[in-house]
């Protein structure tokens, strides 16, 4: 009996020991990963969350960067709900954008990758006419369209003359304005051009094969091989395009300094023609940088922050399905 | 009890950083080494001016410099008042700063963007009063004299005169109507309908002309006395919209769009009314210096903007650049001699006048007669003397009213604004929360 106890007790302390020996191999695991992963974390913390909860907190202020921050509470959401009359076209505005823009750019950019996966010859040539307008500045690409599409000097509007074809005001008129910065936009699409190309070229062959040799079609081998062998690829570029639109900036800001009837000051134009061309971003680069209302430049950078991420989760867990059979 | 540990230094962590950011600036200037210092110092002024422009402003600052030989002063040219407030806000303000928007200088005043100037004037005996009133709605807020004006822009309205006697027209128009005549009988079109040469641009956002410079022929009354804008209650904002729209109208909207998108740039040999393409606009003092560079066999004429009422014609509207101290400014003393200077030295505004075609901002320079050289600049100059002229009210919200009205003024011009009345009382009731907007946070 006593030798019993003693092996038993004997084995529990040997388990004790494998036990501790196991948890200090674990810890040291732990440590040499946490140890990797430290400049990241570390950059995590300084670089984003702390710039989040810093911009979290000033939202709920007033704050012009020169004098302390004044806590106001709720003020600044208000402001934007009930004061500030700019926001409602310019939510509009990036919400149609959003909407109409990142369809098209996807849809002209996946038929442009589809037919350069087939060119055999000078497919080198395509991918760099394609890719050539993302090395462009898009403050000097902006510049080009705004000369292109020039109402009264523009070559595009000299050649609808010459066919006959009525003239739009372009960028001077709010109906075609969003228009031109579509085209803008669609024009500077090459790096989705070059990932859905990719994503292309890497469908299997023998599934293409398979396909082909089952009956079906062009059509129908893009529908059901090629489209969700990439469809992982078309969600990454569809969030990308989200973000996006609802960040868009530089080019509506040019268009709109450059175009609003040269009435000398920036500001006076942001948004023109009509704020047809006011953007979320510009509001809050307005309210932010022009009248240093910080706080409530940062209330608007958190709903903007917010709307993103919503945006985002929303595509992610609608098409989780089609990806992983039954949404695991 | 550990992970409570844990929270409770990371909030206090937080905590520590978040103050360390809303602490703001210190509201001291830089050193204060008093005015009877004359230890050898070199001052930065930052300013807007670029090329030609800037050596003029330099040969000032040498003569300041032969005034006050332990002051060297080096002048950072082509700054924005954006780039002067990312400075200040940065904590690497210039010592003295020049704004040209004036429109801006009482959100400096009510932000501590600019020192309050009040204490340096009354210790150093400048006599405010020869200083032109009508600058003080753009140095002064809220009982703050935070600027003092150097020099400034008066807009007038300068006509073709060739396009004139060519359309039997034999003088500049008095009254808003008359200007309208004028523009129809100046106005030529080609064969397609098109616009081939405009009488005027009624847009109230093309070059100068904008609700400031229009709006001061009009006695529009900005804010009223309890502080709240006036674009709703005032009738004479719609009596603006409403005459700027039918001679929108008489154009046609599109066609006016077309023809201003096809026009040159504002500042360069292009200028439309320099070229003849337009043949009355509303523009600025300097216009005179351009044409003299840029068009030298242009003739033209200057005359006073029209007016709703007679008695006030010959007046305008006046804005300009302003001096300020920023907010961090190393040397505040030395940088006040230069502003006191700048701004009220006869022989400095003089100069600069004659140099830079801005008008003076004293009374003793703008009597000057040495400045009085050019038959059309001197319209100008007798705008800003007459006692109606006007500024543009500040408010803590700086050009955002200015440029909320903008933007009325184009949806208006373009058709979409169904009902003008109550468009404006929205425009005010905007503007006003922009202004309680801005003014929430300098309370302190």
């Amino acid at each position: 009996m006593t030798s019993i106890t003693a092996e038993v007790h004997g084995r529990t302390v040997d388990a004790r020991a494998r036990g501790a020996a196991r948890r200090r191999r674990r810890n040291r695991s732990r440590l040499t990963i946490l140890a990797f992963l430290s400049p990241g974390l570390v950059g995590l913390v300084v670089f984003f969350l702390y710039p989040l909860a810093a911009n979290l907190y000033y939202s709920f202020t007033h704050f012009d960067l020169m004098n302390s921050a004044v806590w106001a509470g709720l003020a600044n959401y208000r402001f934007m709900l009930n004061g500030d009359r700019q926001i409602g076209d310019a939510l509009v505005n990036t919400l149609v954008f959003c909407v109409i823009a990142v369809p098209v750019q996807l849809l002209f950019a996946l038929g442009v990758a589809s037919v350069m996966a087939r060119v055999r010859s000078g497919a080198g040539i395509y991918r760099t006419l394609f890719y050539l307008p993302t090395l462009l500045p898009p403050v000097a690409a902006t510049l080009a369209f705004t000369f292109v599409l020039n109402p009264g000097t523009g070559p595009v509007n000299a050649i609808l003359k010459a066919l006959g074809l009525p003239q739009p005001l372009w960028f001077s008129d709010p109906a075609y304005a969003k228009s031109g910065l579509l085209m803008l936009t669609v024009w500077g699409i090459g790096n989705t051009i070059v990932i859905l190309l990719a994503a292309t070229l890497e469908v299997p062959v023998e599934l293409q094969e398979a396909a082909q040799l089952d009956g079906a079609n062009g059509t129908k081998r893009f529908w059901h091989v090629t489209l969700p062998s990439i469809a992982p690829v078309l969600l990454f570029s569809t969030i990308i395009g989200v973000i996006q639109s609802l960040q868009i900036f530089t080019q509506p800001y040019v268009v709109s300094t450059i175009v609003g009837n040269g009435s000398g000051t920036t500001a006076d134009n942001l948004g023109y023609p009509q704020n047809s061309m006011l953007f979320f971003t510009e509001v809050l680069y307005q309210q932010g940088f022009r009248y240093f209302n910080m706080g409530y430049a940062a209330a608007l950078s958190m709903v903007l922050f917010a709307a993103t991420l919503l945006v985002t989760l929303v595509l992610v867990r609608a098409t989780r399905r089609q990806f992983h059979g039954d949404g695991g | 009890m550990r992970k409570a540990l844990i929270s409770a230094t990371a909030l206090a962590i937080a905590a520590t950083l978040l103050a360390g950011c809303t602490s703001g600036l210190s509201s001291s200037g830089g050193a204060t080494s008093g005015s009877d210092d004359k230890t050898p110092v070199t001052i930065t002024m930052w300013s807007f001016f670029t090329g030609r422009e800037k050596s003029d402003v330099d040969a000032r600052l040498a003569a300041f410099h032969k005034q006050y030989p332990w002051i060297t002063v080096k002048q950072v040219g082509g700054q924005s008042d954006d780039t002067l407030l990312q400075a200040v806000r940065g904590g690497t303000a210039p010592d003295l700063a020049l704004s040209q928007n004036s429109d801006a200088v009482s959100s400096y005043c009510a932000t501590g963007t600019f020192e309050n100037l009040q204490a340096r004037i009354d210790s150093s005996g400048v006599a405010m009063n020869t200083i032109l009133p009508s600058t003080k709605n753009y140095t002064k807020y809220a009982g703050k004299q935070c600027a003092l004006p150097v020099l400034a822009d008066v807009y007038g309205l300068y006509y073709n005169t060739s396009a004139f006697a060519k359309a039997g027209i034999t003088e500049a128009p008095k009254t808003w109507d008359a200007l309208s005549a004028d523009a129809k009988k100046l106005t030529t079109f080609n064969p397609d309908g098109s616009i081939k040469t405009a009488g005027f641009i009624p847009f109230l956002d093309f070059f100068e002309n904008n609700v400031s410079t229009v709006g001061a022929g009009w006695g529009l009354k900005w804010y009223e006395s309890n502080g709240k804008a006036a674009m709703g209650s005032d009738p004479q904002w719609a009596a603006m919209f409403d005459w700027q729209k039918k001679l929108v109208d008489w154009y046609g909207y599109s066609k006016l769009q077309k023809f201003v998108a096809g026009l040159g740039a504002e500042f360069s040999a292009q200028n439309p009314f320099q070229t003849g393409k337009i043949a009355i606009t509303v523009d600025g003092e300097w216009r005179v210096a351009f044409a003299a560079d840029q068009a030298k066999d242009f003739s033209y004429a200057t005359a006073p903007i029209p007016n709703v009422d007679a008695a006030k014609y010959g007046s305008g509207l006046i804005s300009g650049t302003t001096v300020g101290i920023p907010q961090g400014s190393k040397h505040p003393d030395q940088a006040w001699l230069l502003a006191k200077y700048l701004a009220t030295d006869t022989s400095n505004l003089v100069d600069l006048t004659l140099k830079l075609r801005n008008v003076p901002t004293t009374t003793a320079s703008l009597k000057d007669s040495s400045i009085r050289t050019d038959k059309q600049f001197n319209v100008m100059l007798d705008i800003a003397a007459n006692k109606y002229t006007t500024s543009v009210p500040g408010t803590p919200a700086g050009a955002a009213p200015r440029e909320l009205l903008t933007k009325f003024a184009q949806s208006w011009e373009a058709g979409k604004v169904s009902n003008l009345h109550s468009g404006l009382a929205q425009v005010a009731k905007q503007i006003d929360s922009q202004i309680a907007q801005a003014s929430a946070g300098n309370s302190q």
